[in-house]
């Protein structure tokens, strides 16, 4: 396979001048839901805008949409061996649930599939990839409006696909009949959930849908699904999930959130889709007798976890983790930390994986390096959109910044010279 | 720019290097009403706290309204107010935080009066009911209880470095999740006091370090989402009436 190379003339830096900064940071907040934009002592919205060559970007898309075909190829062979589901760190209770809805529960075509791929450059002149995030992707808002809001500061650059929230939205309509709202699903005491559902909540109306935005638990499923929240009370002709599926356990069993698992209602994503949320996947692949081609060229060796291998160039990755959190990256964790991971990985085998490390390759701005990844979404295998955000340290987490992504004009041979 | 993004300016402008931590989420629920004009008595007496020039910066932790109003008053001490609630709104509400809209709407007026300097002090505004509302929560509810993280709030060395010794605490009580936010700063050596509502002066606050406080696993609980209840709240479960009967059969 031709990976796209990352060895410096496909990627680029471009700052927003310093002067329009303060104004650009609000139009983010306002324009582009971004209500978390200062954590602690950072701000989380990007100085800058990373400009990618046309043919990098085609090429990420292309290669996310591979990988997308081949994820959906797993989950439908996962579906089919059970006895796998333990391996891959799943909680009991979800195993049971994925039991009970069947082997062909999720495998339906009118549900709507999204999932993000995220890419980073390395040292080696290459891109890899380090997880999907399968089940619930954030970063809508961002990859659909960072890019317009910020287009102005690099006149030589511009969006490039289609917007991964107008693409659901259109995916999520076409599926479903009546007139029942949307419900989205989230967790409601969190702003930055929140601010994921407002956005969707707005381009869903767009293409004349009805929303309700609702806790897990205001769903009841007698004869369908209802919903109970005050004020928006009524059925529902689909649900839009961003409440993690390994999170359902937790919810009152009176709430029957099993059937988040069943095949009752159109869903983004379904419930089972959490078998491929698991960073232990690479570890069963082998034995689901899928042919694959992307996934092990892009993603870094993975290995069950041993603590001979801590600190010898491989990390340790929790299981069910996400946004970066507790991945055991020696900068940007201390030594206990790390110590405690390994204690744990070494009790609880199954809620980690081990990865070898990648050298990120920092991409220069004035002041120092910065680390990108470019979050690739797939709406039911098609390539929405980029999803950019800059870290100081090699770890993507809750403290990187959202960047804008943008694609060199076509007219544009060179990165160089950007106003 | 939207009337709301010009609102939320004035209570964040540019120009306030405090302004950065103030929280858009209850901006984004206004829908252009018109500021109305303050009763005469609506701002309370703020004798409790210490000449803006004193470095030290305040965090007021008052029920709902309440806390506008008395950033407001703070507002004429020379202290900058800084918004921090972080709770969302809807029908059905757990927590109210429509008179808050209102007080953040209704408290530019005064704000704009005040012309404060770009070098004022900040005043962070909490609402203390925001973990613990009075009305007991039901099924279909909103549960929009929300809590306070330390990253909601500048760091101890930015206070530090910002010339800023002291924290002033104007609340009943310190609640919990506030303990881990100052608990932190009295560690990197910010002195830390409270004014209680209804006494005379200030006085020392002692902070005890919350249970696993420091450790890494509560780092990695709290970044997990861990701390969540099962409906994404954060405090006591909503009841159900299939497993709470009211009906005690």
């Amino acid at each position: 396979m031709n990976l796209p190379d990352s060895s410096g003339g496909d990627v680029r830096l471009h700052p927003i001048p310093p002067q329009h900064f303060a104004e650009h940071r609000r139009r983010v907040i306002f324009s582009a839901f971004k209500w978390d934009p200062q954590v602690g002592d950072t701000c989380t919205v990007a100085d800058h805008v990373v400009i990618l060559r046309r043919q990098t970007a085609l090429r990420l898309h292309s290669l996310a949409e591979s990988l997308a075909e081949e994820t959906v190829r797993l989950e439908g062979a996962l579906r089919q061996r059970p006895d796998l589901h333990g391996t891959l760190g799943l909680p009991g209770p979800l195993i049971r649930a994925l039991r009970r809805a069947g082997r062909s529960a999720g495998q339906s075509k009118r549900h709507v599939r999204v999932m993000r791929f995220d890419f980073h450059p390395t040292v080696g002149g290459q891109w890899v990839v380090s997880e999907v995030n399968s089940d619930v992707p954030g970063g809508y808002a961002e990859a659909s409006l960072l890019p317009g809001l910020a287009a102005r500061f690099a006149p030589q650059a511009e969006p490039f696909g289609p917007d991964v929230g107008t693409l659901l939205a259109e995916q999520i309509c076409a599926r479903t009949e009546g007139t029942g709202a949307i419900g989205l699903v989230h967790a409601t005491s969190y702003a930055d959930d929140r601010q994921v559902m407002a956005f969707l909540a707005r381009k869903l109306t767009e293409v004349g849908r009805r929303t309700a935005l609702i806790a897990p638990d205001h769903v009841r499923w007698s004869g369908g699904a209802r919903c109970i929240a005050h004020g928006q009370e009524g059925e529902l002709a689909a649900i839009m999930r961003f409440f993690p599926a390994e999170w359902l356990h937790h919810l009152p069993r009176a709430c029957e959130w099993h059937r988040y698992f069943s095949d009752g209602i159109v869903s983004c994503n379904h419930a089972s889709v959490v078998l491929t949320q698991s960073k232990r996947l690479p570890l069963v692949w082998d034995q689901l007798g899928v042919p694959l081609t992307s996934w092990p060229q892009l993603l870094p060796e993975t290995s069950e976890p041993s603590l001979a291998r801590i600190n010898d160039g491989w990390l340790l990755k929790p299981a069910m983790g996400r946004v970066g959190q507790g991945i055991t990256i020696p900068e940007c964790t201390t030594l206990k930390e790390r110590r405690l991971a390994a204690l744990s990985a070494f009790l609880h085998r199954r809620d980690w994986v081990a990865q070898r490390r990648f050298a990120s390759r920092p991409l220069q701005v004035e002041g120092g390096g910065r680390h990108l990844c470019i979050g690739v979404f797939t709406v039911n295998g098609r390539a929405a959109g980029f999803y950019g955000r800059l870290g100081i340290a090699p770890r993507i987490d809750e403290k990187a910044q959202d960047v804008p992504v943008l694609v060199e004009r076509e007219e544009s041979n060179s990165l160089g010279g950007l106003a | 720019m939207t009337d709301v993004s010009m609102l939320f300016e004035e209570w964040a402008p540019l120009e306030s290097p405090w302004a950065v931590w103030a929280k858009p989420v209850l901006f984004s629920l206004l829908d252009g009403v018109p500021p109305r004009p303050l009763p005469a008595d609506a701002l309370p007496a703020v004798d409790w706290a210490p000449p803006s020039e004193s470095g030290t910066a305040l965090i007021v932790d008052l029920p709902g309204a309440a806390s506008v109003f008395e950033g407001l008053a703070l507002a004429h001490r020379g202290y900058r107010p800084v918004p921090l609630f972080n709770g969302c709104g809807s029908m059905g509400a757990i927590v109210d935080v429509w008179p808050i809209v209102e007080a953040l709407t209704d408290g530019i007026v005064v704000l704009r009066s005040q012309g404060l300097s770009a070098e004022a002090p900040p005043a962070f505004l909490l609402d203390s009911q925001r973990m613990a509302s009075a009305r007991r929560a039901e099924p279909g509810d909103f549960d929009n209880r929300w809590c306070v993280f330390p990253q909601d709030l500048p760091s101890a060395r930015h206070l530090l470095e910002a010339g800023i010794r002291t924290v002033v605490l104007r609340s009943d009580a310190c609640q919990q999740d506030l303990e881990h936010v100052l608990a932190r700063y009295r560690k990197a050596g910010v002195q830390l006091e409270i004014a209680v509502p209804d006494r005379i002066g200030r006085t020392p606050l002692d902070v005890s370090e919350p249970t696993g406080f420091r450790v890494a696993w509560q780092r990695l609980k709290v970044l997990a989402g861990l701390h969540r209840n099962s409906t994404g709240g954060f405090g006591a479960d909503v009841p159900d009436p299939s497993k709470n009967s009211v009906l005690g059969s």
